[in-house]
This record gives structure tokens, C-alpha cells and sequence, in this order.
């Protein structure tokens, strides 16, 4: 290829670019590659920490996300509800983002129905509260309390069979922090963890918050960690489901290869305008000289 | 005056706080708890307040002005008066299930439209930008490279070592820096903490 066409290459319209991305991230969609994949510790420290958890364990599912982490945590919160609902534990759901609490509903919904979970019994949703610290503080003491003895639809906390025997925050068995940015995993260990109330801590991160809970997980705060769509991925075989987490990780393969491709390509034809701008250079030089 | 009650209360009210962290006393845990912690989530609440009309103010006076862009403004002014009708004067308030519905088919589409097309904006800016100009770039670009596909099956089936790569780079050397980092912010964190609480630090309040 000569240096012009390699320099329109580099200077391509970027709809170009868009047009071959989208072609990458939709394509494998349709034909699946079924590639296989690997369950790293951290994932099956995650899986191990629910499956030895004493029976009949409080479990807060915190959904501290936004709608944009959908194709990571929902297959998590699938699989997630699932496991605890099999292992015979009980959900406690929270979240201090606004749009925490319904989105955790809506996302597990298909598990809460194909389990037969009830509402109240098997799980229950506490609702969006302001004031993070407040209510974490309350918590240790009195939890109910602190959510002002109302739940995600404003029925009453205390007479519902999931809370039997849950008083206060060192009543959870296990705390998982689904953390898409701050609040996140590091509020409930200083809040909860660090003054002794729930040591069991374990965390769903967006890929992009993997790189600070993995300082949290090597340190021991948080005993297992499902990262990513990655995460989401190795759950789900690790649980027997396979779903879209599974299926989204052909997408996201082919187009990590096409990002990677187009970077290649970019800087084969940066190296090859460079040289030929620097032998014009020189033989310019050689001419005027 | 004005200087020096805010630093007073500043620190009185941190020194608490800090008691209250460090040593177990049931009585200062509930005064924290019911007053301290709740003034802080009315302030916080003030303040959402505050911005809400300041958000307003600019943006009405923007469409009033025909400013760049002002369909946008008015697009925004629009959807804040239709969600807050439906929030405050629907019976459930947010809890309603036409709210719910209204909210639920709009907002989160946008939030995950909005994300994923990130996408597309990473690889044209990849593509044009990430040149191996220096070794700091190329050790940075070959980084991402093994990240990339270390973290897909499809990195494993081209090469299988990728994997243990990929883990090893974000075990050791990221986590490392990582911990260094957030180390380094947490004592910074505390040293503006005392300059805070003791008065040395005093940009943030008003002028003698």
C-alpha cells in the first residue's frame, strides 16, 4: 500500500470506524463462538463465600449501580438470587443511588419467578433512604429503625417473615456490594466492617471498578470479588445458567480484537508516513545542500 | 466573626465525629446518630434544593435567550416538571406504578444508550491517538493490548498463556500502584482533615 493511501487510511471518517466497531460488537450475537471460559479465584472465592455461609443467613444485596451497568449486573443479580434463594438464605435488598433499589427489582425478576421467590418472605427491598451515614449508623443498632420501619413500597419492615431475627447490622451473614462508583464497597467497610459489625464482605464490580476492589480483595476486606462481564460470565457457568453474560462475552472478545486491529493498523501507518516524511526530509536536505 | 464561629464549629463538631469513631460510648453514638448525621443529610438535601433552582434558573434564562443549543434547555426544564408532577402529586409518589413505568422506559435506556456508546467513541479515539511514540506509550499500548485479551476467551484461544498475563500485570503491578496511590490520597485526605478542623485551612469561608 503507498504512503497516500495509508495516510487516508489513518485519516479515515470516523463513522468508518463506528460502522466496523459495530459490526464487531453485533455480528458475534448472531453466530456464537462458545468459547470456553475460566473461572478465576477471585470468582470462586465469591461462589465459596455464599456456599458456606450458615444456614438460613441474612443477605444484604446492596445495588449501589445505574442503568448503564445493566449487561454486568443483571446476569450477576440472575445468578446471584438464585444461588442465595438455593443455598435457603434470606435477601435483604438496599442501595444509596436513587435508582438502585428498582433496578435491582426489575433486573432480578426473571430469578425471583423462576425460583417462586415471595416477596417478604424469601426477600425484600428497603428502599432508597438519603443520608448514607445516618442510616449506617443507625443500622448498627437497630436496622429496622434506621429504615424507618418501611420497606421499597412503604409496607411495614418488622412483621414480615424475611426480618425475623434481624435486629441490628451485626446480624448479616454477608454483605454483597454491587459497586458501580462511590457509594461502594469502601462505605460499607468503614461503616460496617471496620467497627467489627459484618466481616463477610464480597463485591459484584463494573469492569471499571475492578482495578480498586482488587486492593480491597488482596487485603482481605472483601473475600471474593465477580468483576466485570467477565465475572458475570464465569458465574453463570460456575452456577449451570448460561445467559447473556456468556453470550456477551463472544461480543465483547471480537470487539476488544477490533479496537486492538484498528490500533495496530493505525500505527503501522504512523511508522510508514514518519519514514517517508523523514527520507523526503533528508533528500530535500541532500538537494539544497 | 464570621471566620471564627464556622472554624469553631467545625472543629467541635469533628472532634465528635471523631470520638464517637474511635471510642464506644452509647449515649455520644446516639446524639451523633440523631442530630449530627441527620444535620448532615438536611444540608445535603438544602443543597440539592439549591442546585435544583440554580440548574433552572440557567436554563430558562438560556431558552429566554436563545442561546446555543437552548432546545436542549428546553427539553431538560420540560422532563424535570413532568417527573417532579408525577413524584410529588401521584398517589405512591415514586413508588406509583405509572411513575415507575414512565421512569423505567425512559431514563435507564438512555443512561445504557449513553454508556455504550462509549464504545464506539474509545475505538475512533484509540485508532487515531494511541501511537507508539515513546516506551512509556509503547509499554502502555502493549499493556492494554494483553488486558484486553486476557480478559476474553477469545485472548485465551489466540495465545493461552494470555490469562495468567493479564492477571499478573493486574495483580501485581496495577494493584500495587493502586495501593500506593490510594495510600498517598488517604494521608492527604487526613492532613486536610486537621488543617480543616484546627482553622489553617480557611479558603472555603467567607472574607473578614
Amino acid at each position: 500500500m503507498s504512503v497516500d493511501r495509508w495516510r487516508k487510511f489513518i485519516h479515515m471518517d470516523k463513522r468508518i470506524i463506528y460502522l466496523i466497531m459495530c459490526i464487531g460488537v453485533v455480528a458475534p450475537m448472531f453466530m456464537t463462538f462458545g468459547l470456553p471460559i475460566t473461572v478465576e479465584r477471585p470468582m470462586q472465592d465469591f461462589f465459596n463465600v455464599i456456599e458456606n455461609l450458615p444456614p438460613d443467613s441474612i443477605v444484604v444485596v446492596a445495588h449501589e449501580a445505574s442503568p448503564s451497568q445493566i449487561s454486568e449486573f443483571k446476569p450477576m443479580l440472575i445468578c446471584l438470587m438464585t444461588h442465595i434463594y438455593q443455598k435457603g438464605h434470606r435477601i435483604v435488598i438496599q442501595s444509596f443511588w436513587a435508582q438502585g433499589n428498582a433496578l435491582a427489582l426489575e433486573w432480578s425478576k426473571s430469578a425471583f419467578e423462576a425460583n417462586g421467590m415471595i416477596y417478604g418472605t424469601d426477600y425484600v427491598c428497603v428502599g432508597y433512604r438519603t443520608g448514607l451515614t445516618a442510616i449506617m449508623d443507625g443500622a448498627r443498632t437497630n436496622y429496622i429503625n434506621a429504615y424507618s420501619d418501611r420497606d421499597h413500597y412503604g409496607n411495614t419492615l418488622s412483621t414480615m417473615p424475611v426480618m425475623r431475627g434481624f435486629e441490628k447490622a451485626s446480624d448479616i451473614g454477608l454483605v454483597v456490594i454491587f459497586t458501580g462508583g462511590s457509594p461502594g464497597v469502601g462505605e460499607y467497610i468503614s461503616n460496617w466492617q471496620s467497627r467489627g459489625d459484618v466481616m463477610n464482605m464480597i463485591a459484584c464490580a463494573a469492569a471499571v471498578q475492578i482495578p480498586p476492589e482488587m486492593v480491597r480483595y488482596q487485603a482481605g476486606m472483601l473475600q471474593g470479588i465477580c468483576g466485570g462481564m467477565s465475572g458475570a460470565a464465569q458465574y453463570e457457568k460456575i452456577m449451570g445458567m448460561p445467559g447473556s453474560a456468556t453470550s456477551g462475552m463472544d461480543s465483547q472478545g471480537i470487539g476488544h480484537l477490533t479496537i486492538i486491529l484498528l490500533v495496530i493498523l493505525g500505527n503501522i501507518g504512523y511508522f510508514i508516513i514518519r519514514n517517508a516524511e523523514a527520507k523526503e526530509r533528508a533528500s530535500r536536505d541532500a538537494a539544497v545542500s | 466573626m464570621r471566620r471564627t464561629l464556622p472554624v469553631a464549629l467545625t472543629f467541635i463538631v469533628g472532634v465528635t465525629a471523631m470520638i464517637n469513631t474511635y471510642f464506644v460510648n452509647p449515649s455520644l453514638a446516639a446524639f451523633c446518630t440523631r442530630y449530627l448525621a441527620r444535620t448532615s443529610t438536611v444540608s445535603s438535601a438544602w443543597a440539592v434544593g439549591l442546585g435544583t433552582l440554580n440548574l433552572m434558573r440557567i436554563h430558562i434564562r438560556r431558552i429566554n435567550r436563545r442561546q446555543d443549543n437552548w432546545q436542549y434547555s428546553v427539553s431538560l426544564v420540560v422532563t424535570y416538571v413532568i417527573f417532579l408532577f408525577l413524584g410529588v402529586f401521584l398517589v405512591g409518589h415514586q413508588n406509583n406504578h405509572f411513575f415507575q413505568a414512565f421512569f423505567n422506559s425512559i431514563q435507564p435506556h438512555l443512561s445504557s444508550t449513553m454508556f455504550s456508546v462509549l464504545c464506539f467513541y474509545i475505538a475512533s479515539a484509540a485508532f487515531r491517538a494511541f501511537r507508539m511514540r515513546s516506551m512509556e506509550a509503547t509499554m502502555m499500548l502493549l499493556s492494554a493490548f494483553i488486558i484486553m485479551l486476557g480478559n476474553v476467551p477469545i485472548g485465551a484461544a489466540i495465545f493461552p498463556p494470555m490469562p495468567q498475563i493479564s492477571d499478573w500485570i493486574m495483580n501485581q503491578i496495577n494493584t500495587s500502584s493502586l495501593r500506593a496511590m490510594s495510600i498517598g490520597l488517604s494521608m492527604g485526605g487526613i492532613a486536610q482533615t486537621m488543617r480543616n478542623l484546627v482553622g489553617i485551612e480557611r479558603g472555603h469561608l467567607a472574607a473578614e
